[in-house]
């Protein structure tokens, strides 16, 4: 009888042992099948990270210009009546229109050289009864290189620190917003024209 | 809206995880020592990126094993962006800096002493790194001046947190083999004189994604 439990027990044994292996054997199956699982995730999401960073997000309003109002003496927005040009000096010395012919606006835009302390821009405004006048503007400001990201192109942002004039047609000129972006929504300058 | 569908996508794969383990958080009482001991893990989707792109990291990480349940986590790397005069835009971007992250994971699993895991987790990273911008000189399209743009080892910083989730397999001994998906918020930056940079180390691409992910191969020691 004894030899028999001793028979019987060594049989339970075996059978508890060869269980765990078992277990342990599947454990290891299931881990292997996780790590496979888990290299097939990592090679699509790799791919998939790899085109998401591809994509190119530059902003759609990309101009900087200095946006000016024409004032009258009160401060308020007034409409031109007569009608006017704004030239430049290229680096070569030969001019380039940046203005051609604004009349029956309130608000005008010109453009900002990149890198230059200092911009010179002249003002030729004539009216209806064929009387001219000719003034020089120079505008003061610091560049700051503006970077987005490598996809997209290189820009400038300004800070205006001065202004200085000829006073022929031109009564005055006060920076309003000195820093100039993307943001087409401000107004950088008044300009304020003598009255006849 | 994007990024809410991701925090939204996020939030929910956390609670799904968190509603199907239930209990993570209650301590599990049994004879398992409390200090599991430490391990080592490199992030190879780091490598990987660096291989195949302009940009990536080389980080490793130290985990502190707390009863199979808690496990604090200290990651080192070192990112590096190289870009060289893009074909479109002509613009060279170089920066490489360390960055370290801090935080802990929790076991999500029921059954929490197998060797194999669903974590959540959360960390604090920072990174002081230097920018090198340049672009060839190119006209100014009004004034035709020579235009010169560029930065030299201009100094940025950037704090942010991560929230992740991920998984951690036994393969064969002391071997572990994972992945994470993380979610980064950035807290307090400072991106230098140019307002914007591109490559953060540690936090990749500004802008393009939230989203980072990491693929671990663990060892304990």
């Amino acid at each position: 009888m004894k030899d028999m439990m001793r028979c019987f027990n060594g049989h339970r044994q075996h059978a508890s042992n060869d269980n765990r292996n078992a277990i342990k054997r599947r454990q290891t199956k299931k881990g292997m099948q996780v790590a496979y699982g888990l290299i097939t995730f990592f090679i699509f999401y790799l791919s998939f990270g790899m085109s998401a960073c591809s994509s190119i997000d530059c902003p759609v309003q990309n101009t900087v210009s200095t946006h000016y109002t024409i004032c009258d003496a009160d401060g308020n927005e007034k409409t031109l009546n007569d009608t006017l040009w704004v030239w430049t000096q290229r680096s070569d010395g030969t001019d380039t229109l940046l203005l051609n012919r604004l009349i029956g606006q309130s608000a005008f835009s010109l453009p900002i050289s990149y890198s230059h302390p200092e911009d010179m821009l002249v003002f030729f405004k004539g009216d209806i009864n064929g009387n001219y006048t000719l003034d020089t503007l120079w505008l003061k400001k610091d560049d700051i290189p503006h970077f987005e990201s490598v996809d997209c192109s290189a820009h400038f942002f300004h800070q205006l620190t001065g202004t200085r004039y000829t006073r022929n047609g031109i009564d005055s000129i006060t920076i309003i917003d000195p820093r100039v972006d993307y943001d087409p929504s401000k107004t950088h300058l008044h300009i304020y024209f003598s009255a006849h | 809206m994007t990024q809410a569908r991701l925090i939204c996508i996020f939030t929910s794969l956390l609670i799904s995880a968190s509603a199907a383990a239930q209990g993570f958080l209650k301590w599990e009482r049994d004879t398992v020592p409390f200090f599991q001991g430490v391990a080592v893990s490199f992030d190879l989707a780091g490598v990987a990126q660096l291989q195949l792109s302009d940009y990536g990291q080389l980080e490793g990480a130290l985990r502190v094993n707390l009863h199979d349940q808690y496990f604090p986590t200290l990651e080192l790397g070192l990112g590096k962006a190289s870009h060289e005069n893009d074909e479109v835009t002509g613009i060279t971007y170089h920066t490489k800096a360390p960055y370290f992250r801090l935080g802990c994971d929790v076991n999500l699993l029921k059954e929490k002493h197998t060797g194999n895991r669903i974590f959540a987790g959360f960390r604090y990273a920072y990174t002081h790194y230097k920018v090198d911008l340049d672009r060839q000189t190119f006209p100014d399209p009004c004034w035709q001046w020579d235009t010169s743009f560029g930065v030299k080892d201009e100094s940025c910083y950037q704090h942010w947190a991560e929230v992740l989730l991920g998984i951690d397999a036994k393969v064969a001994g002391p071997l572990h083999l994972g992945w994470s998906v993380r979610y980064r918020k950035r807290l307090a930056h400072d991106d230098g004189i140019t307002e914007k940079t591109w490559y953060v180390p540690g936090y990749g691409i500004q802008e393009s994604t939230r989203l980072g992910y990491t693929f671990n191969l663990t060892i304990d020691i």
